[in-house]
């Protein structure tokens, strides 16, 4: 087991080490963004992994419960006068609590009627946003500040990156608690799980939430990043890039989804010149990887270098 | 240690028109290793469920050590010491036989992560599987996936075990090896209810036998007892001159 | 205009809608009673068929819209029997682990990609059919346009064909046999596999003739399928899965909830905003409190 320690500390420390040092090499505002856009889509495809991949729950809630967390903190600014950091908390808080909710509603679904009943969340949702446009200003998005004075991408990289890197290791060190394989075993049959004693409320609803924080924090990055939220971005056409994102990274293993999100956002800003074309190759992959590679394309790689499952 | 109780009075559980379970009755005391036996489709398995969890029941009380469990989820069920195993078999199909067997033991809290691992590590000796540790279940024969679902009801180290059909399907080597595992555990003090259509081996196993017939229990006693019982043999009889009528037409 | 009068107007134009929704969401339902999926590319089918519609009678010409709905039902049943033998036989067989999982995402993918290779191909601006039929029929006050009865006259037509098809024909016998136990079914000599691959078609080809019917109504976009593709999954799953009745008298009760709803928010702006709402509004309540619909089994 030890050669599969030192893999591990090289890979990621070596990704860390990388991470840190590119805006010392890339100088171009453009690319800086592209990149932390492209942390902010593994950020997502993680949460995704670890809901469905790891605990089974199929939800389309992901970027929903997302902008809760940045709608609250930016029409919290807007109508309040609340300190910035408080609004980015009490944002977080929203998204959680909300998660909380659908997540004790869903323990009644499973599979495709989950998926049903969080899309009805997720567009509902979309829709109240759109419409009530006096508070929210609809459609034509709602400003929010930035988080730091300055214009440079710089600060918002490393922010990105680091928040980045916590959660991914908050969310590996639960998935490889106890609690991960609590979730497993429910995603393989909860019932049998529940017979042999795994409270699988308990677990459920805590996949739920853990996932629900994640997302808040990804939404309040992205409000005061972005610097403009609109309800568009809550279409169900985001919800699939990031589950496409997990699933060709490889779903059932959170280091290849988040790999897998930072390589195709990576990718498709790479490739805008083919405009709508990207998207029809991205979903042709999609297809073609849970036809045929239903493991995702990074996970076989990630674990032949590591030499383990998980 | 406090003996075991595990009262069933009335149980029943309709599925709309179909009372698959009507009405049955059963008391589990000590370690008793009791055979469930009936003609196919007389409830055995629907029994189990409900009693396990499974299933709500229709109507009817559960009651083991004293507490009303039958509103309980399985969970709490599993937690309070009743473990059972599945006629066809579900094991946690991509998961490690390690990591199958861990599950219970964690959940209830038993020791620490070492100490599970160390107990996993005997489970599987005794079962003789310990080479399979890190295989993934789905990888696994019919009949490893039968010793690993025993070994994991095993980790959860319940008083009453309820196995489902553990002989099915297994070939005779194997089928004695179980025999054999399921002797040792019930020495150990563990009590059990098995539910079987082997009805050489439940007899040879088991001290008292229960014979369930369209959800109801017919017979309940002594294996000789049950075997000269009218309406035990009409109950089988019945199935087998059915069949033979039907051949006829 | 008020009053009752125009609660008149909402409802006939709910029921004449609704006979569309009834039809694509037949499609929507066939497909999960024989196949047990939950096909999230009917939207898409939907769309396909506006497109295709539009296609042969305005780009190619020379052909009366009529034709446009054929040729678009055509195109979704060799479409839809594609998609099946490549991404969902292996399910069929077996041969997949999580087979709920892998056909909301291998039907999700199709989805994304489909809508998206549209985008790139026909571009985002907004097409049109012509008309079936110039005018309209006037009911009191108020007018009712003949593409709208014509495409609803239509729509009734195909359904009842599709009913009488169904309990009549060997195929649809075999459809209602895979339905209710598919290994009986296939015990008795009926091939699960090609009754999938037909019932998928079928399913997608009805998507497809809603579409076609009512692109003289509204125009095609790219993404015209996303909001019929969720209010199919409502009225499915308010009539019960896998249930034909439940699918066609779903589909009238969500026109007229879309239709009706508007009329009963006072405020103008936000009543047409929140049609949508509605029927999401009961989705849920459905879901929450008799998950199998009106006809669907109990779970």
């Amino acid at each position: 087991m030890k050669h599969i320690q030192i893999r591990k500390y090289i890979l990621f420390g070596g990704g860390i080490l990388i991470g840190a040092l590119i805006p010392l090499v890339v100088t171009s505002s453009y690319w800086l963004h592209v990149f932390a856009m492209a942390y902010f889509y593994g950020l997502l495809a993680a949460t995704w992994s670890f809901l469905d991949g790891y605990a089974g729950q199929f939800s389309f809630g992901n970027i929903a419960l997302l902008l809760i967390a940045g709608y609250t903190s930016a029409l919290l600014a807007k109508f309040t006068g609340l300190p910035f950091f408080l609004n980015l908390i009490i944002g977080v808080i929203a998204s959680t609590l909300i998660g909380l909710i659908i997540g004790l509603l869903c323990l009644r679904f499973k599979g495709a009627y989950l998926a049903l009943f969080t899309i009805a969340f997720a567009e509902g949702f979309r829709i109240i946003i759109n419409t009530e446009h006096q508070i929210t200003r609809g459609p034509a998005g709602l400003h929010a500040d930035g988080f730091f004075e300055t214009t440079s991408q710089v600060p918002y990289y490393y922010l990105i990156f680091i928040i980045l890197v916590i959660s991914i290791f908050i969310m590996y060190r639960i998935l490889k608690s106890r609690w991960g394989l609590f979730f497993m075993a429910i995603r393989e049959d909860d019932e049998v799980a529940s017979a042999l004693g795994v409270n699988i409320v308990r677990y459920k609803v805590i996949a739920f939430v853990v996932t629900s924080a994640f997302c808040g924090v990804a939404g309040v990055f992205y409000t005061h990043f972005n610097q403009m939220l609109t309800p568009n971005f809550g279409e169900i056409a985001t919800m699939g890039l990031v589950i496409g994102m997990a699933i060709i990274g490889g779903v059932e293993n959170l280091i290849a989804a988040t790999i897998g999100g930072i390589l195709l956002e990576f990718g498709l800003e790479s490739l805008r010149e083919l405009g709508a074309w990207r998207m029809v190759a991205f979903g042709a992959i999609l297809m073609i990887v849970v036809r045929f590679a239903r493991n995702g394309l990074i996970a076989p790689l990630y674990r032949k270098f590591i030499g383990e499952e998980v | 240690m406090t003996a075991i109780d595990l009262q069933i009075e009335g149980l029943k559980k309709h599925f709309g028109g179909v009372r698959a379970v009507d009405g049955i009755s059963l008391r589990v005391q000590g370690n008793e290793l009791i055979g469930l036996i009936g003609p196919n489709g007389s409830g055995k398995t629907t029994t189990i469920n409900t009693i396990n969890g499974l299933l709500k029941p229709t109507s009817g009380a559960i009651t083991f050590q004293g507490e009303r469990i039958e509103q309980l989820p399985s969970y709490e069920r599993a937690r309070r010491g009743l473990g059972r195993t599945f006629q066809v078999t579900r094991v946690f199909h991509r998961m490690s036989v390690m990591h199958n067997l861990m599950v219970p033991a964690l959940a209830l809290a038993k020791g620490t992560r070492a100490e599970v691992e160390k107990r996993a590590h005997e489970v599987m000796e005794f079962l003789t599987i310990q080479r399979l540790a890190h295989e993934n279940a789905q990888n696994l024969s019919g009949g490893q996936q039968k010793l690993l679902e025993l070994g994991r009801v095993l980790m959860l180290d319940p008083d009453v075990i309820f196995l489902d059909e553990p002989f099915a399907g297994v070939h005779p080597e194997l089928s004695r090896q179980i025999h054999t595992y399921i002797r040792e555990v019930h020495q150990a003090g563990k009590a059990f209810v098995i539910v079987s259509h082997d009805m050489d081996t439940i007899f040879g196993l088991s001290k008292r036998v229960v014979v369930m017939n369209e959800g109801k229990k017919i017979a309940d006693g002594d294996p000789e007892e049950v075997r000269r019982d009218e309406a035990v043999i009409d109950a089988y009889l019945g199935e087998a001159s059915e069949k033979a009528q039907l051949e006829e037409v | 205009m008020h009053g009752l009068e125009y609660l008149f107007m909402q409802a006939a134009n709910g029921l004449v809608i609704g006979c569309l929704y009834a039809l694509m969401a037949l499609g929507l339902t066939l497909i999960f009673s024989v196949l047990k999926v939950i096909n999230f590319a009917h939207g898409e089918f939907y769309m396909i068929g506006g497109y295709m519609s539009y296609f042969l009678v305005t780009v190619i010409g020379g052909v009366n819209p009529f034709v446009g709905v054929i040729f678009g039902m055509v195109v979704l049943l060799v479409l839809g029997s594609t998609f099946d033998y490549l991404f969902l036989r292996p399910m069929h067989r077996g041969d997949v682990d999580r087979p709920d999982e892998y056909a909301i995402l291998v039907t999700f993918g199709l989805s994304f990609f489909l809508q998206n290779l549209v985008l790139a191909v026909a571009g985002p601006f907004p097409h049109r059919t012509p008309s079936f039929m110039e005018g309209g029929v006037r009911v009191g006050t108020f007018m009712i346009s003949a593409d709208r009865l014509i495409a609803a006259g239509l729509a009734l037509v195909l359904m009842f064909a599709l009913l009488m098809f169904i309990k009549l024909s060997w195929t649809g016998m075999a459809m209602r046999a895979v339905s209710q136990d598919r290994d009986a079914a296939s015990v008795t000599g009926i091939n699960p596999l090609r009754m999938a691959n037909f019932t998928f078609a079928l399913g997608a080809a009805l998507a497809g003739a809603s579409g076609a019917l009512i692109a003289p109504i509204f125009s095609v976009v790219p993404d015209v399928g996303v909001l019929p593709s969720l209010r199919s999954f409502i009225i499915v799953v308010l009539g019960g899965m896998g249930s034909i009745k439940g699918a066609i008298l779903g589909g009238i009760i969500i026109g007229l909830v879309e239709s009706l709803g508007a009329a009963f928010v006072p405020d103008i702006s936000r009543a047409l905003a929140y049609r949508s709402l509605y029927g999401l509004m009961i989705f849920v309540l459905v879901l929450l409190f008799r998950p199998r619909g009106l006809f669907g089994e109990a779970q």
